[in-house]
């Protein structure tokens, strides 16, 4: 009407869509069953239904059973919103069938879980409905995959939190899982984005042009390289034209290793990482910056370091307070000081103590942040 | 160790000829408001008439004390021991300023029982008085040091100030030689801060003036305590030094260690069995209320059991007594904690107590927070 132009109507009608029961569904029909199914996690997207006293003895073609490829831990923001994480992760689970999650429990963040995910999105989307739905402050932990380990006396075991690391004198080799990601871009940032996949150990580079001006570009890479930030660096710099997909393929040999970061000596469970050797390096300097930046002084020096085994590989050093005390205390200072030290102690308990280190909340979110290049 | 579990008496002195700039005690520049203030505090005494033990220490402090005419301060004085009991060897010290002292008054003091001196020196450095705002230059605080003397008090402190903008650490070595040949019993030495009821403070933030590099704070700190104590001199608080333990000021010590105390005139503060309370901060209003007999009390809180312990982590620490190593409930205060700040050579264990070192006197105000909330 308001901008005068003119439409051939080709057909009009009506929607149905109300439930109209029926004694029985076939061959071809769609339609619901109701049924007294209690856990929504019994229910899983292509399966297969079949009659208790005469089953099938095999489920239609196509159904797979999804498996969590991504996992992490989440806590607490503070430790005494537990029981109220756990009661938001239950609820959350009645409608999201796919979150997989079991108790998990780390020295430097107390209790928490660690849940598996079907990948990044969904990862995205728990935390963030955690945390507008269920108004959950969660710290998550490094995303992490699920490794695979074979040791010497012949087992293969999957790994997919850094705590259950084999001893690495046991293992004879170890793979973890690879995809083949396809990144669609306009042509002008193929550089840029060679160099990111390079860099995340992106391997055996196909070219296509689909249309003009427009590449396909897939590189076969470690799904632990795209799991943290990939995604976030490669909007950066393809200034947001840059789309990605990804489909698992198979699991390849790689050399893992365990990096731990320690703080004036003591392990921070909540920080270990399993990593590729050659990414060990730059990762722990990375952390240890990070950490550096986010620790407050202390009165003694503090040490944060990154390490393989016993081997040190980063390390950064917060130095102590050079000078902290006031000249003047008398009548009217002394409950004007003992305020301010409430006040600190109360903070204090927002902090997590390692060994006698107070590490801020902040530290742990702050080494989730995107790496700087 | 002039340490005692008797009650100390303090008496503010609010005025003052005019304000130093770095100043933040309560003080006004108003001469004709003493006779009521007076009239005031012979009024406010009366109010604790039998509610403390025996004194061992009184302290007149300020503002400027010796502002007050030699009769004023004996009707002081007399009112205060109509009304209070004194132990014979009581420690009772006047807070003094250069200017406007003359041996007369001293001499007055002297005889009104007073027995120890605490000289507002603060430097013998023209550049560095000026820069406080000082009325007074080195010539007359040396004069006033002489002064003090030779009347005969046998108990006398220098009180100076290091870490200004104006002084390097030679004028500050300069500035503590020429006290030394005083060989005053006790010196307090404190370092330059800026307090938000200060001039200073307003001057700071306007880029007039500014505090020195926390380097060089540390620096004059570590300095001052070795070189006064190569000349015999204890460190045994923060900014206080003493030629012998028995010149320590016993009457700042109830301070720091829960001692009981009564503070009388604006804005003193008291402390009694946990509980603290403080006077109204202004000489008019505390000439009102008390001359509607009402006492002049502005505020007070009843300390728990944890804030006490708390204070008595934050008083201990800023002392060379330390804290306990036993806190409250007998339970040790052992740990992580302890340990690294023994091997950081911030503190020392001796004599079942953790004691600051010369290194941990410097970051005293972060060390309570390690031991609380274990």
């Amino acid at each position: 009407m308001f901008n005068g132009t003119a439409h051939k109507v080709e057909e009009v009608g009506v929607f149905r869509l109300s439930r109209e029961p029926r004694g029985e569904l076939s061959a071809g029909s769609v339609g619901y069953m109701i049924a007294g199914i209690k856990t929504v996690a019994d229910v899983r997207i292509g399966d297969t239904i079949t009659l208790d006293s005469n089953p099938v003895s095999s489920p239609l073609p196509g159904f797979k059973d999804v498996k969590p490829v991504v996992f992490s831990s989440i806590y607490p923001m503070s430790s005494d919103d537990y029981p109220s994480l756990v009661d938001s992760l239950e609820r959350y689970k009645l409608n999201d069938a796919a979150l997989v999650y079991q108790k998990d429990s780390s020295i430097a963040l107390g209790q928490g879980f660690r849940c598996g995910f079907l990948g990044l999105l969904h990862l995205e989307i728990v935390q963030e409905r955690l945390e507008r739905e269920f108004d959950q402050s969660i710290i998550m932990t490094v995303p992490s995959v699920r490794y695979r380990f074979a040791l010497l006396d012949g087992s293969e075991i999957t790994v997919e939190n850094p705590q259950y690391y084999p001893d690495p004198t046991l293992i004879k080799s170890s793979a973890e899982p690879f995809i083949k990601a396809a990144i669609i871009i306009p042509e002008r940032y193929m550089g840029v984005v060679i160099k990111l996949c390079l860099e995340r150990r992106g391997a055996n580079p196909k070219i296509d042009y689909p249309t003009p001006a427009r590449v396909e570009i897939s590189f076969d890479m470690p799904l632990a390289e795209v799991v943290f930030d990939f995604y976030d660096k490669l909007k950066t710099v393809t200034q947001g034209y840059g789309s990605f997909d990804y489909e698992l393929i198979e699991y390849r040999q790689s050399d893992l290793v365990k990096l731990d970061i320690l703080v004036n000596g003591e392990r921070v469970d909540a920080l270990s990482l399993i990593v590729h050797r050659d990414r060990a390096r730059e990762w722990g300097v990375q952390v240890c910056d990070r950490l550096k930046e986010e620790i407050p002084r202390h009165n003694f020096k503090i040490a944060i370091q990154g390490a393989i085994g016993g081997k040190i590989i980063s390390r950064s050093t917060i130095s102590p307070f050079r000078k902290d005390v006031t000249a003047k205390c008398y009548g009217g200072d002394i409950t004007r000081k003992r305020k301010l030290l409430e006040k600190q102690k109360k903070g204090k308990k927002r902090m997590k103590m390692i060994g006698s280190v107070m590490i801020p909340q902040s530290a742990f979110v702050s080494v989730l942040k995107a790496r700087d290049e | 160790m002039n340490k005692s579990d008797n009650p100390g008496l303090y008496i503010h002195i609010p005025f003052c000829r005019s304000k130093c700039l770095y100043c933040d005690f309560y003080s006004v520049v108003s001469p004709a408001a003493v006779p009521a203030w007076l009239e005031a505090i012979q009024r406010e005494i009366p109010l604790y008439n039998e509610r403390f033990q025996t004194f061992d220490s009184l302290y007149l402090g300020g503002g400027t004390p010796t502002i007050l005419a030699e009769r004023e301060l004996a009707a002081l004085l007399e009112c205060v021991h109509r009304y209070f009991a004194f132990s014979p060897d009581s420690e009772i010290t006047i807070e003094a300023n250069p200017e406007g002292l003359n041996t007369d008054k001293l001499k007055t003091i002297r005889d009104l029982g007073v027995n120890r001196v605490s000289l507002g020196v603060q430097s013998l450095d023209d550049g560095d008085l000026k820069y406080l705002g000082r009325r007074h230059g080195s010539k007359q605080a040396l004069r006033a040091l002489h002064m003090v003397r030779s009347c005969g008090f046998a108990d006398v402190g220098a009180d100076l100030m290091y870490g200004l903008e104006t002084q390097s650490l030679r004028g500050w070595k300069r500035t503590v030689d020429r006290v030394l040949e005083f060989k005053p019993e006790h010196i307090s030495c404190y370092q330059m801060t800026f307090e938000p009821g200060a001039a200073m403070w307003k001057m700071k933030a306007a880029g007039q003036v500014r505090p020195i590099a926390k380097k060089l704070e540390s620096a004059f700190f570590i300095w001052t305590s070795r070189y006064l104590g190569r000349h015999g001199y204890h460190h045994y608080e923060i900014s206080n030094f003493a030629k012998s333990p028995e010149f320590m000021c016993r009457h700042n010590r109830k301070y720091w260690s829960h001692t009981p105390y009564l503070g009388l005139g604006p804005s003193a503060h008291s402390f009694q069995a946990g509980r603290r309370w403080w006077n109204v901060r202004s000489v008019e209003k505390y000439c009102r209320l008390l001359g509607e007999g009402r006492a002049p009390v502005e505020s007070a809180e009843v300390l728990s059991g944890e804030q006490l312990e708390l204070e008595s982590l934050l008083l201990g620490f800023r002392t060379s007594d330390g804290a306990d190593f036993h806190a409250s409930g007998g339970r040790l205060r052992a740990g992580e904690a302890l340990s690294e700040l023994q091997k950081a050579g911030l503190v020392k264990v001796s004599n079942g107590r953790i004691k600051p070192t010369r290194k941990g006197f410097l970051v005293a105000d972060g060390i309570p927070l390690m031991f609380c909330g274990q």
